[in-house]
């Protein structure tokens, strides 16, 4: 019987392993509350709770969350998994990779985490749209085909990044070569900068997690931290800010 | 010169491949010194006279532009698109000649020459269709059922191109013996000395009864057809 036409049932499914022969649906063997992004969850046997990290959480759970995850970005984003039983997760359709931490620190985008164990700490990174777990225990993340890892000195297309381990110091790098240029400031003023000229500059040592680049589908947690630093704003700035709207807008139409 | 780094993923070592044009924003990573730099297609006037631009429009109108990047120096770049599968193609191997849609086109070493060309124009020798108006007539709906729009880039040269297909690019050899008759949605690309030319399965008796599949590509001639395991468009 081939693994594509196995019929899974509580007993066969892996415990806190990939399912057989595919590397897109992962299983969880809950046993202990776990950290899941909402609507990964595909599949469970058991019972099981999932409750929102905003509101319903009750005693232990809460203290739990209110010292693991200082993310006030992403606690819409979030809800804790307890109970027992076998949970199944998948992420459209992308591949889905563990990962053990030590006592160590990994940034990762924080659309690409997928689920983690409340042993690790989530803190939100200072780069938008990312974030940190520090501590030991397990993630899952998913990724666009197969994760790369690369030892820095790298620098990376930040739509092609996942992560990065350890501390790697990453820093903008713009090609000042030809932004300087005639038609590229001209690009530059009426906003066409998706190229190349923008990158992640990774130096130090470390590992650099890189995927096939994706479309951005949910940009919700950059909307978020855009409109978190919305509130210092003086009337000029909005006003300049506004009128880069407008004309980005006007470009979508 | 492009190496596979996984399905979706290829890699090319400068010093050794050469400038590659690459599609803009297709750059995942690289390490080294490279420099990128805003790429003209050759033929289109070049340079930064009015010429250029006159080509720029031309490119524009007819649907088969996209901006590219040039990237030269000393270092290996990694290239891979919003996780569509990428497949390496040896021009030389395959007669040195490509047709390709410009939004299919990953990456290519610089050297080889590129050209938008008219779909209309391709028969050539009028592949079974009957040449002249309605031949090229019939070219020109083949171009818009595939989506190709009216003109396509033709690649003529001895380096290496790299293709997008959604889930994945197969090969179908083309002999004089033997047409191969394609989903119009599923083709991508094709090789060698190849006509295309849409056959249409139906008839008046049957319009609005087809199954879905009452369009197909031929493709005769002597070279490669490649073609995509999905009727996604780019």
């Amino acid at each position: 019987m081939s693994v594509y036409n196995t019929v899974w049932n509580p007993h066969t499914l892996p415990s806190d392993d990939n399912i057989e022969g595919n590397k897109y649906a992962y299983c969880i063997d809950l046993t202990q509350p776990w950290f899941m992004s909402k609507g990964a969850m595909i599949a469970y046997y058991g019972q099981m709770r999932f409750t929102a990290l905003t509101h319903g959480l009750q005693g232990g759970l809460l203290q739990m969350v209110a010292q693991q995850f200082s993310a006030p970005l992403y606690l819409a984003d979030f809800v804790v998994a307890e109970g027992q039983g076998k949970l199944v997760i998948g992420d459209r359709g992308y591949d889905i990779n563990s990962y053990d931490l030590d006592d160590g620190n990994l940034t990762i985008r924080s659309a690409n985490l997928l689920g983690f164990q409340p042993t690790l700490s989530m803190n939100q990174s200072i780069v938008p749209g990312f974030v940190t777990l520090i501590g030991s225990g397990k993630f899952l993340a998913s990724s666009s085909g197969p994760v790369m890892f690369i030892e820095p000195p790298v620098r990376v297309d930040p739509e092609a990044l996942v992560g990065w381990a350890d501390c790697p110091s990453p820093s903008h790098h713009y090609d000042e070569a030809w932004v300087n240029g005639f038609i590229a400031a001209a690009g530059r003023r009426m906003g066409i900068n998706s190229g190349e000229e923008r990158q992640f500059d990774f130096t130090g040592a470390g590992t650099v997690l890189v995927q096939s680049s994706e479309k951005v589908i949910n940009d919700s947690s950059i909307v978020r931290s855009i409109q978190g630093q919305l509130a210092g704003l003086s009337a000029p700035g909005l006003q300049q800010i506004n009128q880069q709207i407008n004309m980005q807008l006007g470009q979508h139409q | 010169m492009f190496t596979a780094v996984n399905s979706k993923v290829v890699s090319v070592n400068l010093a050794q491949s050469g400038p590659i044009v690459a599609r803009r924003g297709a750059m995942l990573f690289y390490t080294g010194q490279v420099y990128f730099e805003p790429h003209q297609v050759p033929g289109g006037g070049g340079g930064m006279g009015g010429g250029m631009m006159g080509g720029m429009a031309g490119r524009m109108l007819s649907g088969e532009h996209e901006a590219t990047m040039l990237a030269q120096g000393n270092g290996v770049v990694h290239y891979g698109f919003r996780g569509i599968e990428a497949t390496v193609v040896n021009l030389g191997s395959v007669g040195g000649q490509m047709r390709v849609e410009a939004s299919r086109l990953l990456a290519r070493t610089a050297d080889i020459q590129a050209s938008i060309v008219s779909v209309a124009s391709s028969g050539g020798q009028g592949g079974g269709g009957g040449g002249g108006l309605f031949g090229s007539l019939r070219n020109a709906a083949a171009g818009a059922m595939t989506g190709q729009g009216m003109f396509t880039t033709q690649l003529m040269g001895a380096g290496s191109v790299v293709v997008l297909g959604h889930g994945g690019i197969f090969e179908l050899p083309v002999n004089p013996g033997g047409a191969v008759l394609v989903d119009p949605q599923a083709f991508v690309a094709s090789a060698g000395q190849v006509n295309s030319t849409l056959k249409s399965a139906m008839s008046w008796r049957n319009v609005g009864r087809g199954g879905g599949e009452s369009m197909q590509l031929e493709c005769t001639g002597q070279g490669v057809v490649y073609v995509q395991a999905s009727e996604q468009k780019m």
